[in-house]
């Protein structure tokens, strides 16, 4: 599980990231009606491209988090990614958070400590990393 | 997100539609498929550190099951777009969180994966939090 620690960091800010630029990217077309044009203009856009990108980036370390852990466990930890958006839409873009989203924060935490805590994150890790382990 | 509002405001106070009854279980069903693609897919990837980069990403998007996984997301996508114009997102979105518990049961069943109380006890809370978060975030749109 610690050994795994960079690549969820890097899913984290990857991830996130994503959703903050996609976010950034959507402001400009907020006006555009929905269609070909609103497509056109979201295509010339350069923070769409580059979120287009890192959403590309996210899945591919989402895969490789696949071949080493548990999907049962992998997926749920991905609900950390809630956690980050929140706290970065907070901070980078100006949004409040309310008391019923803090709440909800703090049972995805309490959730997510609770399944660090249990062992055997990489029980179910398949493909090239089984075959060291026998 | 302002759409959406506008769409919640004219049906206010309408019973349920029932096409949402198939739509939810489709779309969480589509959840849990998805993944389940992308883990027997991520199975049978090269080692990314070994293999290199280039390697891995031909691998990757040359995958039946990974690319299967993504054809899926395509059509759950669809189904999303109708939901939104069906409900609020503040009931779409916590309904969305019982994928958490599908893709669980899946891991078990399809692959066998132990899963023990505290990490169901861990389930449950991830799935409640998400759930409220949403609730309280799709308030604000």
């Amino acid at each position: 599980m610690m050994r795994d620690v960079p690549l969820w960091l890097g899913f984290l800010i990857v991830g996130s990231a994503t959703q903050l630029l996609f976010k950034l990217a959507s402001e400009p077309l907020a006006n555009v009606e929905f269609g070909p044009l609103w497509l056109w203009a979201a295509l010339h856009s350069p923070v769409f491209a580059l979120a287009v990108g890192s959403y590309l980036a996210t899945f591919a370390l989402w895969i490789v988090i696949l071949q080493r852990t548990a999907l049962s466990k992998a997926f749920v930890l991905t609900a950390l990614v809630y956690v980050t958006v929140t706290l970065g839409s907070a901070v980078w873009l100006g949004e409040q958070v309310n008391a019923a989203q803090a709440a909800g924060l703090v049972l995805v935490m309490t959730g997510i400590a609770l399944m660090g805590w249990t062992d055997g994150a990489s029980d179910g890790a398949s493909g090239p990393y089984e075959k060291h382990k026998t | 997100m302002r759409k959406c509002r506008r769409l919640y405001d004219n049906i206010a106070g309408d019973p349920v539609a029932p096409e949402l009854l198939i739509l939810f279980p489709i779309s969480i069903a589509c959840d849990v498929a998805g993944e389940v693609c992308f883990k027997f897919g991520a199975g049978r990837l090269p080692d990314a550190g070994q293999s290199g980069l280039t390697v891995f990403a031909r691998s990757l998007l040359a995958d039946r099951w990974l690319m299967t996984g993504v054809a899926i997301f395509a059509v759950e996508t669809v189904i999303w777009l109708r939901i939104f114009s069906l409900c609020p997102l503040s009931i779409a979105f916590p309904i969305a969180a019982l994928n958490f518990i599908g893709v669980t049961l899946a891991g078990r069943w399809l692959f066998a994966e132990k899963v023990g109380a505290v990490q169901w006890l861990g389930c449950g809370l991830v799935t409640a939090g998400v759930a409220l978060l949403a609730t309280a975030s799709a308030g604000l749109a």
